[in-house]
């Protein structure tokens, strides 16, 4: 009965968990594309303060992450690109183009009775951590260029492990995933290591129309090691040192067949070197 | 099992192509400044009366100078140096061992303010020199001559209104 209560419950966890602790059979793949956009007039100094921007800040990205299963259970790849990063500062300049991208590999350790999984994310510098003004040799559109780049310039990767359980039904009214990741960002060209962690807990109500509802708290953030001295040389979420804790919460919604989408917000509640804005997120994604 | 193989196929084909076109792109850049707004730092050409008085010996002399002190969680060393050189101009100098925060769009700024605040404002004394072309290290940059008379000088990130480092600056006997 209980081994079936779990099995209950792991059929339906929502997409949004997989390659993080469920990994996929061979054959099964998943794509999510997504638009993330916030806006800001002040940043998070490197000593974790903050202070107003003269002007404000806005920045879109158009996101897409896809999954695969290559081997049951023992191999799942992730890919994981910004297509589209622009990053404005009003009345100043923008860039825009191409960010930077992850490919992952996933192995399902344990299945039961919950989810470990070990794995690897590949950071590729696709974006451009220099960018130039249309004429470089002015020299205050040049500083506003490369004030705003669209990739951090640095090739990384992240082992990281993952934990999750479903659980809930039968004498509780309502059904939950959980998943808790650690990982250990292995970072180059000068940037100091990270730790990236997370906790994130799903909720679904068992009646009909609303079990195509997932609501998703989560808390994470990532730790990096550098000093504050050494965090000073960005602002925009790319460069070394960034650190932050962040809440979020999201509703993920099963439309038809594979097809859903979801809306989510976060908010960071201590921070660096990063801009101080709420971001807001929609997404679509398709599950074969 | 054929379909399983079709689908895989094709998911690989997917990825493939994906982390192919992801190949480094460098970013496009838009400009928002007003129009007719252009960097004119260090390129004033206003035509003077001249009368040739004759051969004049410049001598070089240092007028000020100041130790660098980071502002907030941004660090700074070194000093800074007003003087004129052995052409007669009015230069800034960085010393040797001169180093700053490596801030995004860092900037030059000579000041009679103790604090910039978010912006430079020539109207409250400020006047821009040029951006900073490293953060560390032995440079010089030409200066208006008044600016030679003020106070401070500063290292501003002029994108986000950040005060990075100043130099309070002490006239030399």
């Amino acid at each position: 009965m209980r081994a079936s209560l779990f099995a209950a419950a792991l059929v339906f966890v929502p997409s949004v968990a997989h390659a993080q602790a469920w990994t996929r059979d061979a054959g099964s793949a998943y794509v999510n594309l997504s638009l993330t956009r916030l806006s800001g007039d002040s940043l998070y100094n490197p000593d974790f303060t903050r202070s107003d921007l003269p002007t404000t800040f806005t920045q879109t990205l158009i996101n897409t992450y896809a999954e695969v299963g290559v081997v049951d259970r023992w191999l799942t790849v992730t890919l994981s690109s910004e297509l589209y990063r622009r990053n404005a500062l009003d009345q100043q300049g923008a860039t825009f183009g191409l960010g930077d991208t992850q490919v992952g590999f996933w192995s399902g350790v344990i299945t039961a009775p919950f989810r470990l999984t070990l794995g690897v994310n590949v950071g590729l510098p696709t974006g451009d951590d220099t960018p130039d003004a249309t004429d470089p040799t002015d020299v205050e559109a040049q500083s506003i260029a490369r004030s705003l780049p669209t990739g951090d310039g640095e090739f990384d990767f992240e082992p990281a492990v993952y934990l999750g359980h479903g659980f809930g039904g039968d004498s509780w009214p309502l059904r939950h995933f959980v998943v808790a990741k650690l990982g250990y960002h292995v970072r180059t060209r000068g940037f100091r290591d990270a730790v990236n962690y997370k906790l994130e807990l799903g909720t679904q109500v068992p009646v009909d129309f609303l079990d195509r509802f997932w609501l998703i708290t989560r808390f994470y953030g990532t730790e990096s090691f550098a000093s504050d001295i050494e965090a000073a040389n960005g602002a925009t979420g790319l460069g070394n040192g960034v650190t932050y804790t962040s809440l979020g919460v999201e509703l993920s919604g099963r439309i038809t067949g594979g097809l859903s989408a979801g809306i989510g917000v976060d908010t960071a509640f201590r921070a660096r070197s990063i801009i101080a804005a709420i971001p807001f997120r929609f997404s679509i994604a398709y599950e074969l | 099992m054929r379909r399983t193989s079709c689908v895989n196929m094709r998911a690989y084909a997917i990825l493939i192509t994906c982390v192919a076109l992801t190949s480094a792109c460098e970013a496009g850049f838009t400009d928002f400044r007003p129009e007719g707004i252009v960097n004119q730092v260090g390129s004033s050409t206003i035509d003077a009366g001249f009368v040739d008085g004759g051969a004049v010996e410049v001598m070089a002399a240092t007028l000020a100078d100041g130790d660098w002190r980071g502002r907030g969680s941004y660090s700074a060393a070194g000093r800074v140096t007003i003087a004129i050189d052995e052409q007669g101009a009015t230069v800034l100098r960085l010393s040797d061992d001169f180093s700053v925060s490596g801030v995004p769009g860092p900037f030059l700024v000579m000041s009679s303010r103790e604090s910039i605040g978010r912006s430079i404002d020539p109207s409250m004394g400020d006047i821009e020199i040029a951006g900073l072309a490293e953060d560390r290290g032995a440079q010089t940059y030409p200066i208006p001559v008044e600016a030679a008379g003020l106070p401070y000088a500063w290292v501003f990130c002029k994108p986000f209104g950040v005060e990075i480092a100043r130099a309070e600056l002490m006239e030399v006997p």
